[in-house]
């Protein structure tokens, strides 16, 4: 592979990887904080209070954080992307600018408000603050996500040649808002952000239960964060069924790498574990779960319902694309999607082991201690799940637009990852990828490091944030 | 000018650039004043306490700033963020350090802690001030751009001519001339920024802090009228040269009558010259107004007047920004290659769809922005002191 391009996709993926352990707590964490406060207006009792100034505190560390990598990324696409921007652009940055206008305005500005606003804004603002800013960042996510969208499954668009070169261009507006893949994208994401932050509160509050400081505070926290984590991770799994449907439809090359599905079968079955020999195409070792045709179920609502296997589908996109390879590489792919798939269903029982022993929580060191050590389970599941939704993509940054499960509807939109990136030069590259490494890692050991001290520390009042 | 989709869009991001200046622009300026205006810990988390509530929200206008670009003109988005790769780099990771130096400050009590955040706070500040006037000056100037489509290549577009290192070093560079533009508008946008932190800082706070700020403003006028007088005097003198009017006539997609307008102010051997004062005598009249507008600011921080300071550096900086934009109209991104391989408003453009939509959800959401972030403004426009804080602190204490 080309250098630029390589470096260019490790530093992108790296971005997304650190951007992505702020983001999905920001989405989480500014609803429970909300939740909070609205419990303290609403009962009038302190130790909402108290909570709600807890948990957005660690959030406002957090959230700078996010702030700074989201904007790293944001002009990464016209840094390293050019070729790929110059092209979607007039589809790909409408979004981008609507979120910045729409919602990270709101998100960010009463944020401000929120966590400054503590006895200097009547009550009924500041509540209303809290709020906004918490719909602020899911709206944000929901415009990142029809961006994203586009590019898995190219809507509403058409092909021309402009001045500078050919480039896709708007042809319905309501379409690419309404794309159906970006749209379960962003509940899936969403939830994601809120399973994530009910398993942080839980961490956290597991780790004082576990020395008895505070209890009445952790208890009542850990309480909100299993009912909220407990619908969320239902939610989670019901969504994810229909986002996995979603690109069964109109990525027939991602799905068969998640599946590790080399023949076209009607009646597919799911596979527990499995391993593939990408050159022979064919799996080494298969496990299926014995429910005959449970694949072809989920993805196309028909236990006999016909899948196209990577072979085929590699001849089709051949026979269409000319030579390359089009199929994924099926190990990475396969178990980025089934350890995420494991975790969300572990995610559900550690919420109801949660539930089963709240009356006791504080003595039930069983589960606290699980509890504290899941906190790094759901920043993986949101790793491995945006792994498989890129990496499963490739060789494309726009997936051909596809329908039906495998039907090409406009292939001259499909544009390579190789094709993408821009004119620079292998130091350039080089240097930019080092330097964000070693900042992004220190970032984060950094915003580690506050969060412990300041989540292990507890509900001490302080006079300001600065 | 034609009021078309394509300019208003020019004037819309122009806009969301001059909201980015005029409202991060503050807080920079405070940021790079950090070290300076604040002596002792008090002082200091009363300086980041002036812009705490606000700056990230300032900093939102960058972040949509470049979205608009993105989406309205995408051709300059790519070409401007792949050709000034590592400048953007270096403007990103003083962003990154900025943003958590004013997180990470105060929140250990180790004096090392506070001393690095505090240095990093001041220089991240001043470096992001610094390249955000060098790429303006750069591009003025006119940077060495290629539209490949003329070299028949259907997907490349805009691309930048020279190569890294040399691509970077000449931004710089004071013996190329866009080079030296790029750092004289670089030298007098810190400036111009650490003029807008001291009319925030006179209008936020009182006492030491407001004291020094009030007599660094004395010091800095001078040099930042000095520097804008000879960026102005320079940028007349700036000239493009038309290799092939053929195929700028059909690459960078001018309106005709605009294009004539242009084509019948060649010199015989294609040059353009005054590129940037085709309408001198509206360009002359904003920049007189911005000039007279720095003279306001300057008897305004003398009566310690911040609000009042803080409206001059503002409209110092609308003045002479949308001279600027005039000036430029429609070239987006001139190229010194020959003008026909620039970056135009028009050849840069997205289709008048998306512009069309696009200008639909500016029309209904700018002025909510606007509104909103006016009126937290309002709710935290109170007067913050070292003393204000002691005070705070001890009644914590008692709780």
């Amino acid at each position: 592979m080309d250098f630029v391009l390589l470096v260019s996709r490790l530093q992108f993926a790296m971005t997304a990887f650190f951007h992505f352990v702020f983001v999905p707590l920001t989405l989480g964490l500014s609803t429970l904080s909300a939740i909070m406060l609205t419990l303290h207006y609403a009962t009038g009792k302190e130790i909402y209070r108290d909570m709600a100034k807890f948990w957005s505190k660690l959030f406002a560390i957090n959230f700078a954080l996010g702030v700074a990598t989201g904007l790293v990324h944001e002009f990464e696409f016209g840094m390293n992307w050019s070729v790929y921007s110059r092209f979607v652009g007039d589809i790909f940055g409408a979004p981008l600018a609507i979120e910045g206008l729409l919602a990270f305005f709101m998100e960010s500005t009463f944020m401000g408000v929120f966590l400054f606003g503590w006895d200097k804004v009547p009550k009924a603002v500041h509540l209303l603050a809290a709020w906004l800013s918490s719909i602020g960042s899911n709206l944000s996510a929901l415009w990142i996500l029809i961006a994203n969208g586009w590019m898995q499954h190219p809507v509403g668009a058409k092909v021309e040649m402009a001045a500078a070169g050919k480039r896709a261009v708007l042809s319905d507006w309501w379409a690419v808002v309404f794309n159906p893949v970006a749209d379960v994208k962003f509940w899936h994401t969403a939830t994601a952000g809120m399973v994530l932050s009910a398993i942080f509160v839980l961490s956290v509050s597991a780790y004082h239960l576990l020395r008895k400081q505070n209890v009445e505070f952790f208890k009542k926290s850990a309480y909100i964060a299993l009912i909220f984590g407990f619908i969320a991770s239902v939610g989670e799994i019901v969504i994810g069924d229909i986002h996995a449907h979603e690109v069964a439809k109109t990525q027939p090359t991602k799905l068969a790498a998640m599946e590790a599905l080399w023949e076209t079968k009607q009646g597919a079955p799911v596979l527990l574990a499995a391993w593939a020999d990408q050159k022979a195409q064919k799996n080494v070792v298969e496990i299926p779960l014995p429910i005959p045709g449970l694949l072809s179920f989920l993805a196309t609502h028909d236990f006999n319902g016909k899948l196209l296997g990577a072979k085929d589908l590699q001849k089709k996109f051949e026979a269409q694309f000319g030579p390359g390879n089009y199929i994924p590489p099926v190990n990475f792919v396969f178990w980025a999607f089934h350890l995420m798939v494991y975790l969300g269903f572990f995610f559900v029982l550690l919420f109801i082991w949660g539930l089963a022993k709240y009356k006791d929580l504080e003595n039930a060191n069983g589960f606290l201690k699980v509890a504290l050590y899941s906190l790094p389970l759901p920043y993986i599941a949101c790793w491995l799940g945006w792994a498989t939704a890129e990496v499963g993509r490739q060789p494309w940054i726009v997936y051909p637009l596809t329908d039906d499960y495998g039907k090409i509807k406009l292939a001259e939109i499909g544009l390579k990852t190789a094709q993408a990136v821009s004119p620079l030069t292998n130091v350039e590259v080089v240097i930019t990828y080092i330097l964000f490494a070693l900042t992004f890692t220190g970032l984060a050991i950094a915003d580690f490091y506050l969060l412990a001290k300041f989540a292990t520390k507890g509900p001490e009042k302080e006079a300001e944030l600065y | 000018m034609h009021f078309d989709l394509q300019t208003i869009w020019a004037i819309l991001v122009t806009i969301l650039i001059a909201g980015y200046i005029v409202t991060d622009g503050f807080d920079l300026g405070v940021g790079i004043l950090h070290l300076f205006v604040a002596k002792n810990d008090i002082e200091r988390r009363v300086n980041i306490n002036a812009i705490g509530p606000v700056w990230d929200g300032n900093e939102v206008w960058f972040i949509t700033a470049g979205g608009a670009a993105f989406a309205a003109f995408p051709e300059l988005y790519a070409a401007l963020f792949s050709s000034l790769y590592i400048a953007l780099f270096v403007v990103l990771l003083a962003l990154i350090y900025r943003a958590v130096s004013f997180e990470f400050r105060s929140k250990e009590e180790s004096e090392g802690w506070k001393k690095f955040w505090d240095v990093s706070i001041t220089v991240s500040s001043f470096v992001v001030a610094l390249l955000i006037g060098v790429a303006i000056g750069n591009i003025l100037a006119g940077l060495p751009i290629k539209n490949m489509a003329i070299e028949g290549n259907k997907l490349l577009g805009f691309v930048y001519a020279e190569k890294f290192p040399i691509s970077f070093i000449n931004l710089v560079n004071p013996f190329k001339f866009h080079g030296l533009y790029g750092l004289l508008v670089g030298i007098t946008t810190v400036l111009f920024i650490v003029m807008h932190g001291i009319s925030w800082l006179l209008w936020k706070t009182e006492g030491t802090i407001a004291e020094r700020a009030r007599s660094i403003g004395l010091k800095v006028w001078l040099p930042f009228v000095i520097m804008y007088v000879i960026c102005t005097a320079l940028a007349y003198n700036i000239s493009f040269k038309v290799n092939n009017p053929e195929l700028a006539q059909k690459y960078l997609q001018l309106p005709p009558d605009m294009f004539q307008q242009i084509a019948s102010m060649l010199d015989s051997n294609g040059v353009l010259h005054h590129a940037l004062f085709r309408f001198p005598a509206i360009e002359l009249i904003l920049i007189v107004l911005a000039a007279l507008c720095a003279v306001g600011w300057l008897l305004a921080v003398r009566s310690v007047d911040g609000a009042k300071a803080f409206l001059f550096s503002t409209l110092t900086f609308l003045f002479a920004g949308f001279a600027v934009m005039f000036g430029a109209y429609p070239l987006a991104v001139p190229s010194s290659l020959g003008l026909e391989h620039s970056i135009t408003i028009y050849n840069g453009a997205s289709s008048q769809l998306t512009l069309t939509v696009m200008l639909i959800a500016a029309i209904i959401f700018t002025p909510i922005v606007i509104a909103y972030q006016a009126w937290v403004y309002k709710m935290f426009l109170f007067k913050i002191s070292p003393e204000s804080l002691r005070r705070e602190i001890e009644e914590a204490a008692e709780h």
